[in-house]
């Protein structure tokens, strides 16, 4: 009986599959496949660096005369340098706080002790953003107990990188003081693995949005060495058109087909503009902002400056040119996730749209990439 | 020229798993040692990509996602193929799990927005629509058995599950299958 059963199952599974028209297999489409991983390993990477820079500029606009305390009145500022490593110069120099960022040598690692989520990620991908060169930790370093202020600890030799750590997270009218390391490690575990700057990041440092409390660097991109350090604030980038860019949270980037023509970037602004725009999301067309390969190219061996590997990684082909944009409506999960869905299916020759958002939005960062051309899915973003 | 088995782990075995031979085999003579051959990817996807598509149709629905977590599941296992030692169960766990995946895609997707119907295209059967209704978690199950004729400690490897949940959830399955078809 059971085995008539079975038997019709089986039998009647194996007539209806032969019945699906499965097209002849094409190596091709795997090849694609295995192509557009490895683009998206890397414009992935970029894509919170390059909003996180863009944020840091928006915020520097916004916030400068605000959130400074009169004591902490040092902005410094990124400076590409002819040598191997990325160095930071101070705007002013009569305080502490104006001290030039030392980058290395030395790795950080934040241990989240804030019980904010997302604080550590956020706080790991503002360092980078910055330069510093980060333990990835994934949550495995977790500090033994929540606290309120935040830490800084450093190995021998790690001094001048923690001091600098220790600048740009320093809350406003709260500095923090770097220490050496304690023995044991306050962390889970009591190692570090070679990281050498532990940052124990308390919740006065995320409690109330980190953006609106850190000391706000200003992000300056010369294109050669001899050229004169400006920071975002006096450029004229669309970014800081908008300073409310970014207040809502969250900022999207629309990774163009890397075979997209110069008419079909236009045709995708244009849809971005007039459809998308006053369509499900809301976008403040002041601060749409086009990147070319190039520009994306800079951008991306800039923010891996201290990362050969990554840099190595860097070309036409894995980064690709790109739109940013900042969307005014979508201001929750749902609506985020509509305008990405939107951006990723209504828009030509889209290869990828990846979000960022601040941990205080509670919005989520998402990656959606459209599979084949018509089939997206949606995951997290995983940065 | 002899068919010597041989560790996929071993270095001399690195670039087995390149693409574009020509025969789908390839042939590797390192030193002294004959190391045999072994499929290529590419010879692999197309010898395993009907049976393997047909197997996703009958846990996403639709051919076109079926294709999709196909093609996928060979994207993700390119890069280490050359670690592959059992491509007919590398790929067939790899495709379940691509379909698990798309399913949850979906779900998600169709909270956001509406879905296409399932694909029109295939042909009609009492018994497929049935286990095709199935939860998926009996579905893979019943899938697996009744299409693969896997046994149930294949099926416990291929869903990393322990074979008393196998022997318990087709239980479950065969049970709501008879009360549906009689």
């Amino acid at each position: 009986m059971n085995q008539d059963f079975d038997a019709e199952i089986a039998q009647s599974l194996r007539s209806w599959t032969e019945l699906v028209d499965v097209p002849g297999p094409s190596f091709y489409d795997v090849r694609r496949r295995v192509r557009r991983r490895r683009q998206r390993h890397v414009a992935a990477a970029v894509a919170p660096a390059v909003l996180g820079i863009v944020w840091v500029g928006s915020r520097s606009v916004s916030t400068r005369n605000e959130l400074q305390p009169a004591s902490s009145a040092s902005i410094p500022a990124v400076v590409n340098t002819p040598g191997p490593t990325t160095t930071l110069a101070a705007e002013t120099s009569n305080s502490t706080a104006n001290r030039p960022l030392v980058l290395s040598p030395g790795k950080v690692v934040i241990a989240d002790a804030s019980g904010v989520a997302g604080a550590g990620k956020f706080a790991t991908l503002y360092l980078s953003t910055l330069g510093f060169l980060m333990h990835d930790s994934s949550n495995a370093i977790a500090p033994v107990e929540p606290l309120n202020d935040t830490h800084v600890y450093y190995e021998p030799g790690s001094e001048e990188v923690a001091a600098s750590v220790a600048q740009v997270l320093s809350v406003a009218g709260s500095p923090i003081t770097p220490t050496p390391m304690p023995a044991p490690i306050p962390v889970v575990g009591g190692t570090i693995d070679d990281a050498t700057v532990l940052v124990v990041l308390g919740k006065a440092s995320a409690d109330v949005g980190m953006a609106s409390t850190w000391v706000s660097p200003i992000v300056t991109t010369p294109t050669n060495a001899s050229a004169p350090a400006t920071s975002i604030a006096d450029s004229d980038q669309p970014a800081h058109q908008s300073p409310s860019a970014f207040d809502s949270g969250a900022a999207v980037i629309v990774y163009m087909s890397p075979d997209a023509t110069p008419g079909q970037i236009d045709a995708a602004r244009a849809t971005i503009l007039n459809s998308i725009g006053t369509g499900v999301g809301g976008i403040d067309p002041n601060t749409l902002e086009y990147l070319d390969s190039a520009q994306a190219q800079t951008e991306a061996r800039r923010v891996y400056a201290n990362d050969e590997a990554l840099a190595a990684q860097v070309s036409a082909s894995t980064v690709p040119t790109m739109f940013r944009l900042y969307p005014t409506t979508a201001t929750t999960p749902e609506g985020l996730q509509q305008l990405v869905y939107a951006l990723s299916t209504e828009i030509p020759n889209v290869d990828a749209v990846a979000t960022l958002a601040t941990p205080s939005s509670n919005l989520i960062p998402l990656h959606l990439v459209p599979a084949g051309e018509t089939k997206p899915t949606l995951a997290p973003l995983t940065t | 020229m002899s068919r010597v088995p041989i560790d996929p782990l071993e270095p001399a075995a690195a670039e087995i798993g390149s693409i574009g031979n020509g025969s789908g085999w390839r042939s590797e003579d390192v030193g002294t040692r004959a190391v045999g051959l072994v499929e290529t990817v590419e010879a692999a996807y197309l010898r395993l990509y009907p049976r393997l598509v047909r197997l996703a149709v009958l846990l996403v629905d639709t051919t076109e996602h079926a294709e999709e977590a196909v093609q996928d599941a060979f994207a993700r296992a390119y890069p280490k193929w050359r670690f592959v030692k059992d491509p007919d169960a590398y790929m067939r766990v790899a495709v379940v799990n691509n379909c698990r995946r798309v399913q949850r895609r979906r779900s998600l997707l169709r909270r956001l927005v509406p879905q296409p119907q399932d694909d029109a295209a295939l042909g009609a059967d009492y018994v497929a629509d049935v286990v095709r209704g199935l939860p998926l978690a009996l579905r893979q199950v019943v899938v697996l058995r009744y299409y693969m004729q896997l046994s149930d400690a294949e099926i416990a490897q291929t869903l990393g599950i322990p074979p008393g949940t196998v022997k318990s959830t087709l239980h479950r399955a065969r049970a709501r299958l008879r009360e549906e078809l009689t």
